[in-house]
């Protein structure tokens, strides 16, 4: 077997060992040897559809022109539609369609509609695969994001920010919050330093967080008995993190160190909006390729961003762009943000399919890529009909080169359920699903 | 989630549904009553009792629903008018939730996490040592539109891996394990001057063509040994060279020179001189350089100077040799002086001294003394970060821990310590503001379960100083919780707390950065283009740039600080006829007079067009659009940030304003299109409230520089260039009927016909970012109490913080009353 594979991901030249030694614990069934992996990349604001939609319907199709760039992955990927967010809906919550979108899109839970107190989702399809498989790898999940800064006042009509910038929750009141430094997501996986200093440091770090957990065990209880019942639920969050940390260095034992890549490590936030993107992306799949981690999710930005497009010449905020009342200069705006956001998928699509697993497969075919928005058209905010690519996982049964449409009120959880299940994690429904729909 | 507290709160009998038929007959009941019960709700089964324990959670939400004017629908024919709500509201409060003043229910805090601007500020305020937050911690959620709430102030495990490697970092910074050395004199790119010893300082970096001399001054106490380390980087603007330089570094006594000599003149007096060292560099390469020299110096004051002459020519991009030597890049980095380095000299650096005060560990130390010794040093410690004393075991075993570490081979006394600081920096008593009842507080029974306490000093004081100052308390406020006198001394302290105006720019930074969206300052990226018409980007730049923005926040930052420490009616935020500005600004506001860059209160000439913080670049810049202004925006900013007035959400289906590209509309100015918007039911009876406040603003463009005129909104901002431009109409009517023809009156208004909608509006913003939850209906006789003292004082800004901290929600906690009786 080949020990190491050279690859080439722009702007980082990456050998990662591959470690045939970590054999899944517990792995879906692929078929290759390698484990199977999921992949959740969001996109805010809805996209324009005219430009979106492919041309034609059923195992063949032509690409519209927002997304040509995806034509040399045509055959690995699908265009699912008509999949509905039910629990994004107003029903009697009124405004905050983003708010909503953001927080149902991966849960398909309905959010509680709160400023700060009682805040209630429900857990997400990632973090359901993560909690049940997530022992097999170092770290049972990575959440990525490019929004280090947030808008600071109120969020969306009286929503909570923390549903509109986190997609990922552990459970139904806690959100996983989102990396968003390329260079410390990659110092965390893989340690600081320059390539070849990086074991050295990877274990002085984890010594010295092992050396401080029994002490800070202790002063949860010292602090414990002058806190209040309240008090305590909330200090229950910081012990959830000591014995995370403690598991996490159980399993490191168990597992060895982290590969080193022989890339130099990224130097922080790239300026390029483009750039930051791809760059986190290459850092989600080298965790993947050198099974860190399976599953990932990743919002390229946060919903309702209002993030202005330079490189582009869209000088327009997305957001407030996406309120177009059908004027067409607007929708051709919309669409080149869209195209925009396609490109980086391509991006993606392509890294992953160069990277190799361990026995020679493509790591796309072996992971499981879902694409898309929890708003479909900006101006309508409607949540039924959304944007969904489906992408990779061959290897896991998906077939690729299709475009479909679903029946009518298919739950967006179909789809999550499907690729739970796929992950071999044997639940037999998630949030409103009705069943499965696969890609 | 619900407290039945006015079960207890004396009153026994809910209303019965004849009652409600009676109050809300009119207006509910067509959905609500009369066997109906949309949505799942009927005040005949309210009154009835049919919900039970549920009851309470119902009221709340009709509470909630009447006083966010949700309930009844706007689509609704008999919607109730403001002073109906208001009645309505109070009777709620007072013969359903049963709330009385004299019974303040403080509310329930959820454990407050330190944020990550609090973070960073006690982390300089305990070490300091500043760290870049927005690098290595996520950004913290906020709720009610602040940071400081607890319950969205979570903490992942995530989180928490970061805190710990931000704790070994800062302390490694802070306590170096090679323990005492040599006095030490960093030197950054300020201390070097460019060409004499009196030039410009380098800065961060200098563009050198012509050979070039560096200079930085040193200082030697005595005459002795010392080192120069010398750490910069050359850089090259092109990507092939062939360049080199010369470099020479000279070191002159400072009597030689003679400083107000020509740099030719100094430049011959180092002539005779004999280079402490001589080498060549090339550029091809960004590594940093490091060199170090040992100097043997006699006592005074000494000149270091590098000369760089570059070489040769270069090569320009195209491979072309160029006529001259090409620019290159000096970048200063890092250098430093050390000594004297004789034994006698050593000791700890500042940084360390602060937290190892009594010096290294006596290598004759007895066993006892060692404990002393180190506990000493960790008591301090944890005192300030804990913000209280610690606890006598968790001190012992860290003292035990840390002397255990140093005894271990190859380590020393101050690994032990720094790692006793490190677990002090994470532990959740550092992280999180534990918070206890004062013992032997008065307690007030709220209910058969719970009664209000007040806080105990330590509590109180972490309170206050992080209200005011956004950081840590300092050793003062500490030692007058310590002596259980902070409640008698809350005035005095609190005035000193006003008098530290480093820190209490702080503070207000933290609360007016997202109060009044200062904060997204720094992420708005303004079309210099579209709001200038014109594509001359040097224009653009000269008008708009970084030192620009960065005036903008601190104009608002000095103001509302101004109105605090001169204790300015509060109300003057709104109309006041004087600002801060800066020369920068003022150029940008088209004032004469200001010069430099430091921030100075200046009268506003009346032509200015500038009154109160409506007329505050700030605001209006961080409520536009990139390429054009939002009346809406603005409107909906000033409803539900000066007057209080929550916005009601955009209905679902209705875009936001956008520019109307067909029919009439087509030359049409912004106010015609959100005059047709309006004409829509569905958006009038929102837009009636925003559109005329919003409008009021148009003479001001999207990055809040004043202008007469105005042009039709077009997709693309050249497609109007060959508009005619439209007058601006600054006039209209507000809801409640005052009308305004410009935007001073309309300022005037706010701050006299609506100025108790202002009280009753800062109040509640500041009490909740103060306190770190959202209020509640449970609220509101305490919100009521402060606005009635705040307008007795005449709007006096120091009453206002005076009494927010000495209200319920503040100075109070809830607790169970079984937990205190065990107590």
């Amino acid at each position: 077997m080949q020990r190491r594979q050279f690859l080439r991901a722009a702007g980082l030249s990456v050998a990662l060992p591959a470690m045939p030694s970590l054999a899944p614990v517990a792995s879906a069934a692929t078929s290759s040897n390698a484990p199977a992996r999921m992949v959740y990349l969001y996109v805010p604001n809805g996209v324009n559809m005219a430009h979106w939609r492919p041309h034609r319907r059923g195992d063949s199709f032509d690409l519209n022109d927002s997304t040509t760039a995806l034509r040399p992955f045509a055959d690995q990927l699908s265009f699912i539609e008509g999949l509905e967010l039910h629990n994004a809906t107003a029903g009697r919550d009124g405004g905050g369609d983003h708010a909503r979108a953001g927080a149902t899109y991966l849960t398909t839970a309905r959010a509680r509609k709160t400023a700060g107190s009682d805040i209630r989702l429900g857990i997400s399809a990632d973090q359901v695969v993560a909690q049940s498989i997530g022992d097999a790898t170092r770290l049972s999940s990575l959440e990525l994001s490019c929004d280090g800064v947030r808008t600071s006042g109120l969020c969306d009509s009286g929503y909570a920010c923390a549903y509109q910038y986190n997609m990922s929750w552990s459970d139904a009141t806690t959100p996983v919050s989102p990396e968003s430094n390329p260079r410390l997501v990659f110092e965390r996986l893989f340690g600081d330093g320059p390539h070849g200093q990086r074991h050295a440091n990877f274990r002085v770090r984890q010594a010295g967080q092992k050396s401080m957990l029994d002490f800070l065990k202790d002063e949860v209880n010292t602090m414990n008995r002058s806190l209040g019942r309240g008090d305590r639920l909330k200090l229950d969050e910081y012990l959830t993190g000591l014995r995370d940390i403690e598991h996490r260095i159980e399993k490191a034992e168990r597992y060895g160190l982290p590969p080193d890549p022989d890339a130099p490590t990224p130097v922080g936030t790239p300026e390029k909006y483009s750039e930051h993107i791809d760059l986190l992306t290459d850092v989600m799949l080298m965790a993947l390729q050198s099974d860190i981690t399976r599953v990932s999710t990743f919002m390229l930005a946060s919903e309702s961003s209002n993030r202005s497009f330079d490189e582009i010449d869209v000088a327009d905020g997305h957001h407030d762009l996406s309120h177009h009342r059908k004027n067409t200069t607007r929708l051709q705006k919309i669409a080149k943000i869209d195209r925009f956001y396609i490109d980086r998928l391509a991006h993606f699509l392509r890294a992953a399919s160069e990277r190799k697993n361990a026995d020679g497969s493509s790591l796309l075919d072996t992971t499981m890529v879902c694409y898309g928005s929890g708003i479909s058209d900006g101006d309508r905010h409607n949540h039924d009909d959304l944007p969904i690519i489906t992408a990779g996982g061959r290897a896991l049964g998906w077939n690729g080169g299709r475009y479909h449409r679903a029946a009518a009120k298919t739950p967006m959880a179909n789809l999550h359920l499907d690729m739970i299940r796929r992950m071999g994690v044997g639940v037999d429904s998630f949030g409103d699903s009705t069943g499965t729909i696969s890609a | 989630m619900i407290c039945c507290g006015w079960a207890l709160a004396g009153h026994s009998a809910m209303p019965d549904a004849d009652a409600l038929m009676d109050r809300f007959g009119d207006h509910c009941f067509e959905c609500h009553g009369y066997g109906e019960s949309e949505g799942g709700f009927s005040f005949e089964d309210l009154g009835d009792g049919k919900y039970g324990e549920d009851s309470l959670a119902r009221w709340e939400a009709v509470w909630k629903n009447v006083r966010s004017e949700t309930m009844p629908p706007s689509t609704h024919d008999e919607r109730p008018d403001q002073r109906l709500r208001g009645e309505w509201l109070d009777w709620i409060n007072r013969d359903v939730f049963g709330l009385s003043s004299d019974r303040i229910d403080p509310g329930r805090v959820v454990l407050r996490r330190l944020n990550r601007n609090e973070y960073k500020q006690t982390i300089v305020d305990l070490l300091d040592v500043e760290i870049d937050v927005n690098k290595r911690l996520p950004p913290d959620d906020t709720g009610y539109g602040f940071d400081t709430i607890g319950e969205t102030l979570t903490l992942s495990p995530v989180l928490l891996e970061k805190y710990i490697a931000a704790a070994e970092d800062i302390v490694d910074e802070v306590i170096p394990s090679t323990g005492p050395s040599a006095p030490i004199k960093n030197l950054d790119g300020w201390a070097w001057k460019w060409q004499s010893p009196l030039g410009k300082p380098v800065g961060t970096h200098r563009s050198i063509a012509q050979p070039q001399r560096l200079w930085f001054d040193v200082d030697a106490p005595v005459a002795g040994d010392y080192r120069l380390n010398l750490n910069w980087t050359l850089q090259y603007g092109w990507i092939r060279t062939a360049q080199t330089a010369s470099l020479d570094v000279y070191c002159v006594a400072s009597r030689r020179i003679d400083e107000s000599a020509s740099s030719d003149q100094i430049t011959q007096t180092l002539d005779g001189l004999q280079p402490i060292a001589r080498q060549t560099v090339g550029y091809n390469n960004h590594q940093p350089r490091r060199e170090t020299f040992d100097l043997r110096l006699p006592a005074g004051k000494h000149w270091i100077c590098l000369r760089l002459t570059p070489q040769n020519r270069d090569h320009t991009p195209l491979g072309q040799l160029s006529e001259s030597p090409a620019d290159y890049e000096f970048y200063p980095h890092g250098s430093s002086f050390e000594g004297p380095l004789s034994p006698e000299h050593v000791r700890y650096n500042e940084k360390t001294a602060r937290v190892l005060f009594n010096g290294p560990l006596p290598d004759d130390a007895m066993p006892s003394q060692r404990i002393v010794h180190t506990a000493a040093v960790i008591d301090r410690f944890a005192g300030r970060a804990f913000r209280r004393p610690i606890d006598r075991p968790t001190l012992m075993r860290l003292t035990r821990d840390a002397l255990a570490i140093a005894d271990l081979p190859g380590k020393r006394y101050e690994d032990g310590v720094a790692m006793a600081i490190k677990r002090i920096l994470v532990s959740p008593r550092f992280l999180y503001r534990g918070e206890t009842p004062m013992p032997g507080g008065r307690e007030v029974p709220l209910d058969a379960k719970i009664s209000s306490v007040p806080i105990d000093d330590h509590s109180l004081a972490t309170r206050l100083s992080y209200f005011l100052w956004g950081t840590t308390p300092d050793v003062e406020l500490l030692e007058v919780a310590g002596r259980g006198e902070l409640n008698d001394q809350l005035d005095q302290q609190i005035d000193r707390m006003i008098d530290n105006h480093r820190n209490l720019y702080r503070g207000v930074e933290n609360f007016v950065g997202q109060w009044l969206r200062t904060r997204d300052l720094d992420r708005v990226s303004p079309n210099g283009r579209a709001i200038l018409r014109t594509r001359d980007q040097k224009l653009i730049h000269q008008t708009y740039n970084w030192t620009v923005k960065n005036a903008m926040g601190r104009e608002t930052h000095e103001f509302f600080k101004h109105l605090i420490i001169n204790d300015r009616p509060i109300h003057e935020l709104l109309n006041a006829d004087y600002t801060y500005l800066n020369g920068p600004l003022a150029r940008f506001y088209g004032i004469e007079g200001v010069y430099g860059r430091h921030m100075r209160r200046v009268e506003l000439p009346a032509d200015a067009h500038r009154r109160g913080i409506l007329t505050h670049a700030s605001v209006l810049l961080v409520t536009s659009n990139p390429t054009r202004t939002s009346p809406v925006k603005r409107g909906l900013f000033i409803l539900e940030n000066l007057l209080g007035v929550p916005g009601p959400p955009a209905p679902p289906d209705v875009p936001e304003l956008s520019e109307s590209a067909e029919g009439d509309l087509h030359d049409a100015s912004l106010r015609e299109v959100l005059a047709a918007h309006r004409d829509n039911a569905a958006c009038a009876s929102c837009h009636s409230r925003m559109d005329p406040l919003g409008l009021a603003l148009e003479n001001y463009n999207a990055w809040g520089q004043y202008t007469d005129v105005t042009y039709p909104p077009r997709e693309h901002w050249w497609q109007s260039l060959k508009d005619q431009p439209l007058p601006v109409d600054a006039g209209g009517t507000l809801m409640t009927g005052e009308s305004f023809d410009s935007v001073e009156e309309l300022a005037d208004i706010l701050a006299s016909e609506r100025r108790d909608d202002f009280y009753r509006c800062i109040t509640e913003k500041w009490l909740t970012f103060a306190i770190g939850r959202g209020l509640t209906y449970r609220d509101t006789t305490a919100v009521d109490k402060i606005v009635d003292n705040l307008r007795s004082s005449g709007g006096s800004t120091r009453t206002l913080i005076r009494e927010i901290v000495r209200s319920a929600a503040f100075s109070h906690m809830r607790v169970d009353r079984s937990s205190v009786a065990s107590r």
